[in-house]
Protein backbone atom coordinates (compact mmCIF):
# COMPACT_ATOMS: atom_id res chain seq x y z
CA UNK A 1 0.00 0.00 0.00
CA UNK A 2 1.07 3.60 -0.48
CA UNK A 3 2.44 5.58 2.40
CA UNK A 4 3.11 9.23 2.95
CA UNK A 5 6.83 9.61 3.52
CA UNK A 6 7.67 10.20 7.19
CA UNK A 7 9.17 13.54 6.16
CA UNK A 8 5.89 14.64 4.60
CA UNK A 9 3.87 13.86 7.72
CA UNK A 10 6.45 15.61 9.90
CA UNK A 11 5.76 18.81 7.95
CA UNK A 12 1.99 18.52 8.27
CA UNK A 13 0.03 20.88 10.48
CA UNK A 14 -1.27 19.77 13.86
CA UNK A 15 -4.80 19.99 12.48
CA UNK A 16 -4.05 17.57 9.64
CA UNK A 17 -2.39 15.09 12.00
CA UNK A 18 -5.38 15.31 14.33
CA UNK A 19 -7.81 14.70 11.47
CA UNK A 20 -5.86 11.67 10.33
CA UNK A 21 -5.45 10.30 13.86
CA UNK A 22 -9.16 10.78 14.50
CA UNK A 23 -9.78 8.72 11.35
CA UNK A 24 -7.61 5.93 12.75
CA UNK A 25 -4.13 6.75 11.39
CA UNK A 26 -1.72 5.60 14.07
CA UNK A 27 1.31 6.97 12.20
CA UNK A 28 -0.10 10.48 12.19
CA UNK A 29 -0.81 10.10 15.89
CA UNK A 30 2.80 9.09 16.49
CA UNK A 31 4.07 12.15 14.61
CA UNK A 32 1.77 14.34 16.71
CA UNK A 33 3.03 12.74 19.92
CA UNK A 34 6.68 13.10 18.91
CA UNK A 35 6.11 16.75 18.08
CA UNK A 36 4.68 17.66 21.47
CA UNK A 37 6.28 15.03 23.71
CA UNK A 38 9.31 17.07 24.89
CA UNK A 39 7.22 19.98 26.13
CA UNK A 40 4.58 17.69 27.63
CA UNK A 41 7.38 15.84 29.43
CA UNK A 42 8.76 19.09 30.84
CA UNK A 43 5.25 20.09 31.95
CA UNK A 44 4.52 16.77 33.65
CA UNK A 45 7.95 16.88 35.33
CA UNK A 46 7.21 20.31 36.70
CA UNK A 47 3.78 19.28 37.98
CA UNK A 48 4.72 15.93 39.53
CA UNK A 49 8.44 16.31 40.26
CA UNK A 50 8.75 12.60 39.61
CA UNK A 51 10.75 12.21 36.42
CA UNK A 52 10.89 8.44 36.90
CA UNK A 53 7.08 8.29 36.58
CA UNK A 54 6.80 10.65 33.64
CA UNK A 55 6.88 8.00 30.90
CA UNK A 56 3.90 6.29 32.52
CA UNK A 57 2.01 9.55 32.81
CA UNK A 58 2.75 10.39 29.17
CA UNK A 59 1.47 6.99 28.09
CA UNK A 60 -1.78 7.62 29.95
CA UNK A 61 -1.98 11.03 28.28
CA UNK A 62 -1.51 9.46 24.86
CA UNK A 63 -4.12 6.76 25.40
CA UNK A 64 -6.65 9.26 26.72
CA UNK A 65 -5.89 11.53 23.77
CA UNK A 66 -6.28 8.73 21.23
CA UNK A 67 -9.68 7.86 22.64
CA UNK A 68 -10.91 11.44 22.78
CA UNK A 69 -9.41 12.75 19.51
CA UNK A 70 -12.49 12.14 17.33
CA UNK A 71 -14.42 14.53 19.57
CA UNK A 72 -11.83 17.33 19.51
CA UNK A 73 -13.60 20.37 18.09
CA UNK A 74 -10.63 22.59 17.29
CA UNK A 75 -7.86 20.36 15.92
CA UNK A 76 -5.53 23.34 15.56
CA UNK A 77 -5.62 23.78 19.37
CA UNK A 78 -4.47 20.25 20.04
CA UNK A 79 -1.39 21.34 21.98
CA UNK A 80 -3.43 23.19 24.62
CA UNK A 81 -5.82 20.24 24.66
CA UNK A 82 -2.93 17.84 25.32
CA UNK A 83 -1.78 20.10 28.15
CA UNK A 84 -5.21 19.79 29.79
CA UNK A 85 -5.03 16.00 29.52
CA UNK A 86 -1.48 16.04 30.89
CA UNK A 87 -2.65 18.03 33.91
CA UNK A 88 -5.42 15.53 34.62
CA UNK A 89 -3.09 12.55 34.30
CA UNK A 90 -0.34 14.19 36.35
CA UNK A 91 -2.68 14.82 39.25
CA UNK A 92 -4.22 11.37 38.87
CA UNK A 93 -0.71 10.00 39.48
CA UNK A 94 -0.26 12.19 42.55
CA UNK A 95 -3.60 10.99 43.93
CA UNK A 96 -2.69 7.35 43.30
CA UNK A 97 0.74 7.74 44.91
CA UNK A 98 0.55 10.55 47.41
CA UNK A 99 3.71 9.63 49.34
CA UNK A 100 6.63 11.43 47.93
CA UNK A 101 10.17 12.32 48.90
CA UNK A 102 10.86 15.92 48.01
CA UNK A 103 13.55 16.39 45.43
CA UNK A 104 16.40 18.52 46.68
CA UNK A 105 18.15 19.08 43.42
CA UNK A 106 16.84 20.70 40.32
CA UNK A 107 15.25 18.55 37.64
CA UNK A 108 18.33 17.52 35.66
CA UNK A 109 18.77 18.99 32.23
CA UNK A 110 21.76 18.84 29.94
CA UNK A 111 21.85 22.51 29.10
CA UNK A 112 22.08 23.95 32.60
CA UNK A 113 25.73 24.82 32.34
CA UNK A 114 24.98 26.67 29.14
CA UNK A 115 22.14 28.64 30.65
CA UNK A 116 23.42 32.19 30.43
CA UNK A 117 20.41 33.76 32.01
CA UNK A 118 21.01 33.98 35.74
CA UNK A 119 17.43 34.99 36.42
CA UNK A 120 16.05 32.12 34.39
CA UNK A 121 18.34 29.67 36.08
CA UNK A 122 17.50 31.06 39.51
CA UNK A 123 13.77 30.77 38.81
CA UNK A 124 14.08 27.16 37.72
CA UNK A 125 16.03 26.30 40.83
CA UNK A 126 13.63 28.24 43.06
CA UNK A 127 10.66 26.52 41.46
CA UNK A 128 12.13 23.19 42.44
CA UNK A 129 12.63 24.38 46.02
CA UNK A 130 9.08 25.73 46.43
CA UNK A 131 6.63 23.60 48.41
CA UNK A 132 4.94 21.23 45.97
CA UNK A 133 1.53 22.86 45.96
CA UNK A 134 2.90 26.37 45.50
CA UNK A 135 5.00 25.23 42.58
CA UNK A 136 2.06 23.40 41.02
CA UNK A 137 -0.24 26.38 41.35
CA UNK A 138 2.33 28.72 39.83
CA UNK A 139 3.08 26.37 36.93
CA UNK A 140 -0.61 25.73 36.22
CA UNK A 141 -1.31 29.47 36.22
CA UNK A 142 1.72 30.95 34.49
CA UNK A 143 2.75 28.09 32.22
CA UNK A 144 -0.53 26.23 31.71
CA UNK A 145 -2.64 29.38 31.66
CA UNK A 146 -5.39 27.91 33.86
CA UNK A 147 -7.93 30.04 35.72
CA UNK A 148 -8.07 30.02 39.54
CA UNK A 149 -11.20 27.88 39.29
CA UNK A 150 -9.47 25.48 36.89
CA UNK A 151 -6.50 25.13 39.22
CA UNK A 152 -8.78 24.60 42.23
CA UNK A 153 -10.60 21.84 40.38
CA UNK A 154 -7.38 20.18 39.30
CA UNK A 155 -5.91 20.22 42.81
CA UNK A 156 -9.18 19.51 44.62
CA UNK A 157 -8.77 22.52 46.91
CA UNK A 158 -10.79 25.71 47.44
CA UNK A 159 -10.06 28.70 45.22
CA UNK A 160 -8.93 30.65 48.28
CA UNK A 161 -6.17 28.08 48.80
CA UNK A 162 -5.11 28.53 45.18
CA UNK A 163 -4.93 32.30 45.60
CA UNK A 164 -2.91 32.00 48.79
CA UNK A 165 -0.47 29.50 47.33
CA UNK A 166 -0.05 31.53 44.16
CA UNK A 167 0.71 34.69 46.15
CA UNK A 168 3.29 32.80 48.22
CA UNK A 169 4.90 31.33 45.11
CA UNK A 170 5.06 34.67 43.33
CA UNK A 171 6.57 36.41 46.34
CA UNK A 172 9.30 33.78 46.69
CA UNK A 173 10.07 33.78 42.99
CA UNK A 174 10.24 37.56 42.90
CA UNK A 175 12.63 37.51 45.84
CA UNK A 176 14.74 34.94 44.02
CA UNK A 177 14.84 37.00 40.90
CA UNK A 178 15.88 40.06 42.84
CA UNK A 179 18.81 38.07 44.22
CA UNK A 180 19.84 37.02 40.74
CA UNK A 181 20.12 40.50 39.37
CA UNK B 1 17.78 33.56 51.13
CA UNK B 2 16.68 35.95 53.84
CA UNK B 3 13.33 37.64 54.19
CA UNK B 4 14.88 41.04 53.61
CA UNK B 5 14.01 42.71 50.33
CA UNK B 6 16.84 42.07 47.94
CA UNK B 7 16.09 44.20 44.96
CA UNK B 8 13.58 46.67 46.27
CA UNK B 9 10.67 44.24 46.09
CA UNK B 10 9.11 44.57 49.54
CA UNK B 11 8.84 41.29 51.43
CA UNK B 12 5.48 42.19 52.92
CA UNK B 13 2.39 41.41 50.90
CA UNK B 14 1.42 45.04 50.78
CA UNK B 15 2.35 47.39 48.01
CA UNK B 16 1.00 50.77 48.99
CA UNK B 17 -2.36 49.23 49.74
CA UNK B 18 -2.33 46.68 46.90
CA UNK B 19 -1.68 42.96 47.13
CA UNK B 20 0.54 41.00 44.79
CA UNK B 21 -2.57 39.22 43.51
CA UNK B 22 -4.18 42.53 42.57
CA UNK B 23 -1.03 43.58 40.79
CA UNK B 24 -0.85 40.30 38.88
CA UNK B 25 -4.47 40.68 37.80
CA UNK B 26 -3.79 44.27 36.78
CA UNK B 27 -0.94 42.97 34.65
CA UNK B 28 -3.26 40.29 33.21
CA UNK B 29 -5.56 43.11 32.07
CA UNK B 30 -2.66 44.76 30.26
CA UNK B 31 -2.48 47.54 32.92
CA UNK B 32 -5.78 48.81 31.59
CA UNK B 33 -7.84 50.69 32.58
CA UNK B 34 -4.97 52.65 34.12
CA UNK B 35 -5.07 52.63 37.91
CA UNK B 36 -3.31 55.79 39.12
CA UNK B 37 -2.95 54.45 42.66
CA UNK B 38 -0.86 51.60 41.22
CA UNK B 39 1.01 53.52 38.55
CA UNK B 40 2.01 56.30 40.93
CA UNK B 41 3.41 53.88 43.52
CA UNK B 42 7.12 53.04 43.13
CA UNK B 43 6.61 49.84 45.14
CA UNK B 44 3.82 48.74 42.81
CA UNK B 45 5.81 49.59 39.71
CA UNK B 46 8.80 47.60 40.91
CA UNK B 47 6.57 44.63 41.72
CA UNK B 48 4.85 44.93 38.32
CA UNK B 49 8.23 44.91 36.58
CA UNK B 50 9.17 41.81 38.55
CA UNK B 51 5.91 40.05 37.72
CA UNK B 52 6.33 40.96 34.08
CA UNK B 53 9.86 39.57 34.05
CA UNK B 54 8.63 36.42 35.79
CA UNK B 55 6.00 36.02 33.11
CA UNK B 56 8.60 36.40 30.38
CA UNK B 57 10.58 33.63 32.01
CA UNK B 58 7.50 31.42 32.49
CA UNK B 59 6.42 31.60 28.85
CA UNK B 60 9.35 29.76 27.25
CA UNK B 61 10.24 27.77 30.39
CA UNK B 62 8.93 24.40 29.20
CA UNK B 63 10.33 24.76 25.70
CA UNK B 64 13.76 25.56 27.11
CA UNK B 65 13.61 22.60 29.47
CA UNK B 66 12.41 20.43 26.62
CA UNK B 67 15.24 21.59 24.36
CA UNK B 68 17.82 20.95 27.06
CA UNK B 69 16.60 17.48 28.03
CA UNK B 70 17.81 14.33 26.35
CA UNK B 71 15.14 13.16 23.95
CA UNK B 72 13.62 9.80 24.79
CA UNK B 73 10.55 8.79 22.80
CA UNK B 74 10.63 5.05 23.45
CA UNK B 75 7.37 5.37 25.35
CA UNK B 76 5.68 6.40 22.11
CA UNK B 77 6.47 3.08 20.46
CA UNK B 78 5.10 1.32 23.51
CA UNK B 79 1.93 3.34 23.50
CA UNK B 80 1.31 2.69 19.81
CA UNK B 81 1.29 -0.99 20.65
CA UNK B 82 -1.31 -0.36 23.33
CA UNK B 83 -3.82 1.75 21.44
CA UNK B 84 -6.40 -0.06 19.44
CA UNK B 85 -6.69 0.97 15.83
CA UNK B 86 -9.82 -1.20 15.82
CA UNK B 87 -11.47 1.40 18.01
CA UNK B 88 -11.96 3.41 14.83
CA UNK B 89 -13.48 0.53 12.82
CA UNK B 90 -16.94 2.08 12.50
CA UNK B 91 -19.58 0.66 10.17
CA UNK B 92 -19.22 -2.67 8.40
CA UNK B 93 -20.03 -2.89 4.69
CA UNK B 94 -20.80 -6.42 3.44
CA UNK B 95 -19.82 -7.58 -0.04
CA UNK B 96 -22.72 -9.00 -2.02
CA UNK B 97 -22.30 -12.04 -4.24
CA UNK B 98 -20.08 -14.08 -1.97
CA UNK B 99 -20.57 -17.85 -1.76
CA UNK B 100 -23.37 -19.04 0.52
CA UNK B 101 -22.13 -19.48 4.06
CA UNK B 102 -19.41 -16.92 3.52
CA UNK B 103 -19.35 -13.40 4.92
CA UNK B 104 -17.07 -10.71 3.62
CA UNK B 105 -17.15 -7.21 5.05
CA UNK B 106 -14.95 -4.16 4.95
CA UNK B 107 -15.00 -1.72 7.82
CA UNK B 108 -15.40 2.02 7.60
CA UNK B 109 -12.00 2.41 9.24
CA UNK B 110 -10.32 0.20 6.65
CA UNK B 111 -11.93 2.15 3.82
CA UNK B 112 -10.77 5.44 5.33
CA UNK B 113 -7.28 3.98 5.46
CA UNK B 114 -7.53 3.00 1.80
CA UNK B 115 -8.68 6.47 0.72
CA UNK B 116 -5.96 8.05 2.84
CA UNK B 117 -3.31 5.85 1.26
CA UNK B 118 -4.56 6.61 -2.25
CA UNK B 119 -4.32 10.34 -1.56
CA UNK B 120 -0.86 10.00 -0.02
CA UNK B 121 0.33 8.11 -3.10
CA UNK B 122 -0.15 11.22 -5.26
CA UNK B 123 3.01 13.33 -5.32
CA UNK B 124 2.61 16.55 -3.34
CA UNK B 125 -0.60 15.43 -1.59
CA UNK B 126 -1.28 14.51 2.02
CA UNK B 127 -4.75 13.21 2.84
CA UNK B 128 -6.62 14.69 5.78
CA UNK B 129 -10.14 13.94 6.97
CA UNK B 130 -12.03 11.32 4.99
CA UNK B 131 -15.82 11.07 5.04
CA UNK B 132 -18.09 8.97 2.85
CA UNK B 133 -21.62 7.74 2.53
CA UNK B 134 -23.15 5.12 0.24
CA UNK B 135 -25.60 6.70 -2.21
CA UNK B 136 -29.25 5.69 -2.36
CA UNK B 137 -28.63 2.76 -4.64
CA UNK B 138 -26.07 1.40 -2.18
CA UNK B 139 -23.67 0.67 -5.03
CA UNK B 140 -21.73 3.91 -5.13
CA UNK B 141 -19.80 5.73 -2.44
CA UNK B 142 -19.94 9.53 -2.25
CA UNK B 143 -16.71 10.83 -0.75
CA UNK B 144 -15.59 14.08 0.86
CA UNK B 145 -11.83 14.23 1.36
CA UNK B 146 -9.73 17.04 2.84
CA UNK B 147 -6.20 17.28 1.51
CA UNK B 148 -3.09 19.31 2.16
CA UNK B 149 -0.92 19.98 -0.87
CA UNK B 150 2.70 20.98 -1.02
CA UNK B 151 3.48 24.28 -2.66
CA UNK B 152 3.83 23.94 -6.42
CA UNK B 153 1.50 20.95 -6.72
CA UNK B 154 -1.08 21.35 -9.48
CA UNK B 155 -4.41 20.96 -7.76
CA UNK B 156 -6.13 20.08 -11.02
CA UNK B 157 -3.74 17.27 -11.86
CA UNK B 158 -3.76 16.06 -8.27
CA UNK B 159 -7.58 15.97 -8.26
CA UNK B 160 -7.63 14.12 -11.56
CA UNK B 161 -5.07 11.61 -10.32
CA UNK B 162 -6.99 11.13 -7.09
CA UNK B 163 -10.22 10.47 -8.95
CA UNK B 164 -8.56 8.09 -11.38
CA UNK B 165 -6.80 6.05 -8.70
CA UNK B 166 -9.76 5.85 -6.37
CA UNK B 167 -12.09 4.83 -9.23
CA UNK B 168 -9.67 2.02 -10.00
CA UNK B 169 -8.85 0.87 -6.49
CA UNK B 170 -12.02 1.37 -4.43
CA UNK B 171 -14.07 -1.37 -6.19
CA UNK B 172 -11.25 -3.84 -5.58
CA UNK B 173 -11.42 -3.32 -1.83
CA UNK B 174 -15.03 -2.37 -1.21
CA UNK B 175 -18.51 -3.25 -2.48
CA UNK B 176 -18.78 0.18 -4.07
CA UNK B 177 -17.96 2.16 -7.17
CA UNK B 178 -17.00 5.81 -6.76
CA UNK B 179 -19.88 8.30 -6.82
CA UNK B 180 -19.30 11.96 -6.06
CA UNK B 181 -15.76 12.92 -5.00
CA UNK B 182 -15.53 16.22 -3.16
CA UNK B 183 -11.87 17.09 -2.74
CA UNK B 184 -11.15 20.07 -0.51
CA UNK B 185 -7.70 21.63 -0.27
CA UNK B 186 -7.39 22.69 3.37
CA UNK B 187 -3.78 23.76 3.50
CA UNK B 188 -0.76 24.42 1.32
CA UNK B 189 2.62 23.46 2.76
CA UNK B 190 5.72 25.30 1.70
CA UNK B 191 8.38 22.66 1.36
CA UNK B 192 8.55 19.57 -0.80
CA UNK B 193 7.47 16.23 0.64
CA UNK B 194 10.90 14.63 0.27
CA UNK B 195 12.68 17.14 2.49
CA UNK B 196 12.16 16.01 6.05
Amino acid sequence: MFDASPGALAQASDALLVDRAADGDGRAFAVLLRRHAPVLRAYVNRLTRRPSETDDVLQEVAIAAWQALPGLENPEHVKAWLFRIAERQAFALLRRQPQHVELDEEIPTRGDEEDRSDARHAIRAALTRLPEQQAQVWVLREVGGLSYAGIAEQLGVPESTVRGALAQARKKLLDTMGGAR
Amino acid sequence: MTDAPVSGVPAADDFDGHTLEELAEYLDRGRYPVDPSIESSPACRIALAGLQRLREIAGPLLQQEADAAARDDRWIDEVLGRISLESRAGRRFPFPDVPVGTEAVVTEGALRGLVRAIGDSIPGVLTGRVRFEPDESGTRLDLAVDVTVFYGTSIQSASAAFRERIALLLPRHAPFAVGALDLRVRDVLERGPEQP
